[in-house]
């Protein structure tokens, strides 16, 4: 018989093939754990998602709603340059600019000399806020409203004369309505208009700029510069909207939304069950000790079976609640970044309490008889 | 090789008194030393002391080999002895086989090495056809002797069994004893028992009085 006195045989790859059968073999303990970890990622990623998703969806409300866009008006009497306006769009931030005249009852329809009709002319870029392709200078967008009263639909032909023959403000003629839109987006007295497209020169009543959110408290100070004709010149500038009834971050209501720390969560939550776990199965710890398994062996054997049960639920509750997020509503917002990021963070802290939690010493005799 | 214990003394934490004044002991490779004693008389504390899971507060545990008085470096108790508990210490959803071996590849560093001394030793336990069972469907008596099999794959000189077969029936405890005293290796045991009969299989008996070893 060959005696050994020395634990130096045992190599990390043996703790490693112990660690992944006892995982393996573990039958109704590992399942459970797996299960509960996977349930409590999957509602907390879930909870995340759908808060993220109604920030998301407030945005669009807020934006819907005219949210980012910026007014510049003269001060005085005087007029804007469309073609300044136009320039704007080249600034950093800026999404698109465009100039916009309302002439309150400038036109009369054909057939009913008796309405007095608001037409709204804007250059081009407002099709691209109001998502309409194909727009010419014959054509024109209907509001609601008056699609409503005078049952207009895309198609419709719809003929202006001037309501003042001596002032000849707005196009003439036979327009198709290439579409039926909100224009209460643009301003209230063009909600019941008529939109036609104008060039980017002449003067204007208004430019307005859709603005990025980060950019927008330096646009807003630097456009009375960019639109004065002169050093002198009064430029007004204020958000369509007015501050404090929509007014919204919604960057930063997403930064800082409650269930951002949730993948936090779901790691301190996994990372502790394992140690609860690990604290049961001390037997196991004291038995490996006894049998001449290196005190490291054993942390290697407890954090291998703690890493691979803990991490695989996290994964998989992460993606269960991403699908039932999903499956709940969720909109095509990429979740990806948000999700990999929580499960970054889990992952992380549930290493961190698995790994320390594995230090742990086992009181060999004790453990073994307490059994 | 013997195993000595000279004079240990142990006090528990919070404890009024020593629960082990002065106990010396030894055992030989190749001996078997029953200890018996009523419970709380320090039996299973003094087979801690000798398993080198629990320190003394005075006194020492010495392996003696030879011709010399003590080996020192690597070799300290702990590493020399083996255990055998009453309560069914196993990896219980692995199969017989898997528990030996643990014991084995701590001793070969080698699978192939290791699978073969664990298949000698359960061989010599009576259990070759039961290998590949979860040690959980084996029963009582079965799993003592995966664990007999286990301290024998260890190779180490000593087997220290506390009350090996405490929850085990009078037919097993002897199928137990049978197969726990008749390795086949030269090892020394020492068991700690209330059971008269398993102490009668033994070598040498003692007994714990007022924390001290008195011979039966």
């Amino acid at each position: 018989m060959r005696h050994t006195h020395g634990t130096e045989r045992w190599r990390a790859r043996d703790s490693i093939n112990e660690a992944l059968v006892n995982v393996y073999r573990g039958g109704a303990i590992m399942v459970a754990v797996i299960a509960i970890i996977v349930g409590v990622t999957a509602a907390a990623v879930a909870g995340d998602l759908t808060a993220g998703n109604r920030i998301v969806a407030s945005e669009a409300t807020y934006i819907a709603a005219g949210g980012d866009l910026i007014i510049a008006r003269p001060g005085n009497d005087g007029s804007l340059d469309a073609s300044a306006c136009a320039r704007v769009s080249t600034v950093n931030g800026v999404i698109r600019s465009f100039s916009l005249d309302v002439e309150v009852g400038a036109a009369a329809i054909a057939g009913r000399p008796e309405v007095q009709q608001t037409v709204v002319t804007a250059t081009l870029p407002v099709v691209d806020l109001l998502h309409i392709s194909n727009m010419t200078a014959t054509d024109v967008v209907a509001s609601r409203i008056l699609a409503d009263r005078w049952s207009w639909q895309v198609g419709s032909i719809v003929g202006l004369e001037p309501s003042d023959i001596e002032r000849p403000v707005v196009p003439t003629g036979l327009r198709t309505v290439v579409a039926v839109r909100d224009l209460e987006l643009l301003s209230e007295g063009a909600s019941t208009g008529l939109l036609t497209i104008r060039p980017a020169v002449g003067p204007t009543q208004s430019c307005f700029v859709q603005v990025q959110r980060a950019y927008r408290d330096d646009i807003i100070a630097a456009l009375p510069a960019l639109l004065a004709e002169r050093a002198d010149q009064p430029v007004q500038v204020a958000p369509r909207l007015p501050e404090g009834r929509f007014a919204q971050n919604s960057a930063h209501d997403f930064d800082s939304r409650p269930t951002r720390f949730v993948g936090l969560g779901a790691g301190v939550v996994a990372g502790f069950l394992w140690t609860v776990v690990m604290w049961m199965r001390r037997g196991r710890a004291a038995l490996y000790a006894s049998l001449g398994v290196p005190w490291s062996g054993g942390v290697l054997i407890r954090w291998g079976e703690g890493v691979v049960v803990t991490v695989s639920g996290l994964a998989w509750g992460a993606i269960l609640g991403a699908v039932l997020a999903k499956m709940h509503g969720l909109e095509g917002w990429d979740v990806t970044s948000i999700v990999a990021g929580h499960v970054f963070v889990a992952v992380a802290v549930d290493v961190i309490v698995v790994v320390v939690a594995a230090l742990w010493k086992p009181a060999i005799l004790f453990a073994l008889k307490d059994r | 090789m013997r195993l000595v214990a000279s004079d240990v003394r142990v006090r528990y934490p919070r404890a009024r008194h020593e629960v082990l004044r002065g106990a010396s002991c030894e055992v030989l490779q190749g001996q078997s030393l029953a200890i018996v004693g009523p419970s709380g008389s320090g039996k299973s504390t003094l087979l801690g002391v000798l398993g080198g899971l629990i320190s003394p507060d005075a006194g020492q545990v010495e392996i003696q080999d030879g011709h010399a008085r003590g080996i020192s470096g690597n070799v300290r108790p702990r590493n020399v002895t083996a255990w055998v508990f009453q309560t069914m210490n196993v990896l219980a959803e692995r199969s017989a086989l898997d528990n030996v071996m643990v014991a084995a590849l701590v001793r070969f560093g080698n699978r192939e090495a290791a699978r073969e001394e664990a298949l000698r030793c359960l061989d010599a336990v009576e259990l070759s056809e039961h290998t590949l069972v979860p040690t959980r469907a084996l029963s009582g008596g079965q799993v003592q002797r995966v664990v007999i099999a286990r301290a024998m794959a260890s190779g180490r000189p000593f087997i220290l069994a506390d009350e090996p077969t405490g929850q085990l029936d009078r037919a097993t405890s002897q199928r137990v004893m049978d197969v726990l005293v008749n390795t086949g290796d030269p090892v020394g045991i020492v068991i700690v028992t209330h059971d008269p009969d398993v102490a009668e299989r033994c070598d040498v008996r003692v007994r714990i009085d007022d924390g001290r070893v008195v011979p039966l």
